[in-house]
């Protein structure tokens, strides 16, 4: 299956990620045609593989697992198959559960979560879908349900960086993996995460 | 951008990067694609200010960045413009309503692959940046012409470097 735009594809950049889609075509395997576009504008990727890392993983009063929670969720309700696979799978190694991961993502009511965390998949659903209904009295609830400004910080920016990822890949066409290869990314993506440069 | 220093860094070299740095479409084209879409994500700020430095691109003159905010996509909007700001129009919904019809319309116009990515890029940036800054509520003028020296210096001097001190300076300057 390709990419809608061939000319895009066609023409990798040199760097990591040319290096990683030509390693990953000579042993035959699968990966994320994501890096195709990374690798074609990578003056300006390069910036959001950096951004995307510190976003996700550097200190802050929410956990990587539950930022890629958010991540997921965010990809889950724009329909982006690709980003809900890769963001659930590193949400599963980084939590310890991936039916907790698709349970949140498919029916938060009923998830065996808390009422915390809830309320912050709520706030992400609703930031992702009804944008300009989105104010400071969501955010308020955010605090009352027991987040600080730290991690709502974090949670909001990561919504928005996944409403930006989201869209582009799929109006760009970047199809889904195999369940076991987005198995496998995600795990690099929880351990290793998103710098390549 | 002034809570967590080290992540706006790279937001303000995204921005720089996609509406300044070198492109087969222009800034003034470019910046009027992220004011369309902050109009249709209902973002005032991001609207009225990006609106400003499409202008000031163009000497200061908002009738181009108006024809193509409005959705009257007349001259001088050229109909390849137009075929790119339909997909612009559909990223803003979702990125899944964009199809290959839509791709090869722009095609037909006479846009390249790179033109459709850039504004898909642009258009799915935007996407991030509205929600960035309405979910963290930031200070909003409603006035238009409180925008005009922040976009003048957007598109003079760009986005690196500036302080939200700076930016609330440039607003509370504007002629009322």
């Amino acid at each position: 299956m390709a990419t809608y735009l061939p000319g895009v594809v066609a023409d990798p950049k040199p760097g990591p990620y040319r290096e990683l889609i030509e390693q990953a075509r000579r042993s035959d395997s699968e990966y994320g045609r994501i890096w195709e576009l990374f690798a074609y504008q990578s003056d300006f990727t390069i910036h959001m593989g950096r951004f995307t890392h510190g976003l996700l993983r550097q200190p802050a009063s929410i956990s990587p697992g539950l930022r890629e929670l958010v991540a997921a969720c965010t990809s889950y309700q724009n329909e982006c198959g690709f980003c809900t696979q890769a963001h659930a799978a590193a949400a599963a190694t980084l939590l310890g559960s991936e039916p907790l991961v698709w349970q949140a993502l498919r029916d938060v009511d009923s998830a065996p979560l808390d009422e915390k965390t809830k309320a912050l998949l709520r706030f992400t659903a609703k930031l992702t879908r009804q944008l300009p209904a989105v104010g400071a009295g969501d955010v308020d609830a955010l605090r009352a349900a027991g987040w600080d400004d730290d991690a709502i910080y974090y949670a909001i920016t990561t919504c928005a960086l996944f409403n930006f990822y989201n869209r582009w890949i799929t109006a760009t066409g970047v199809p889904e993996m195999s369940r076991e290869a987005h198995a496998r990314q995600g795990h690099q993506l929880a351990t290793r995460g998103y710098i390549r440069d | 951008m002034a809570f967590r220093p080290e992540t706006a860094v790279h937001l303000r070299a995204l921005a720089e990067t996609l509406l300044r740095g070198p492109n087969a479409l222009t800034s003034a084209e470019r910046e009027s694609i992220a004011a369309f879409v902050s109009s249709r994500n209902d973002c005032t700020f991001c609207y009225l200010s990006h609106r400003a430095a499409a202008a000031h691109h163009s000497g200061g003159d908002y009738s181009f960045v108006d024809a193509v905010t409005s959705g009257n996509h007349a001259a001088p909007v050229t109909p390849k413009l137009r075929a790119l700001l339909a997909i612009a129009g559909k990223v803003q919904q979702g990125g899944k309503q964009v199809t290959t019809d839509d791709v090869a319309r722009a095609r037909a116009e006479g846009a390249t692959d790179v033109e459709i990515h850039d504004t898909v890029l642009i258009a799915a940036a935007f996407c991030m940046f509205n929600r960035y800054v309405d979910g963290l509520a930031t200070w909003t003028p409603a006035d238009p012409a409180a925008y005009d020296p922040m976009g003048k210096r957007m598109a003079a001097q760009g986005y690196i470097g500036v302080s939200p001190a700076q930016r609330q300076a440039e607003v509370s300057q504007a002629p009322r």
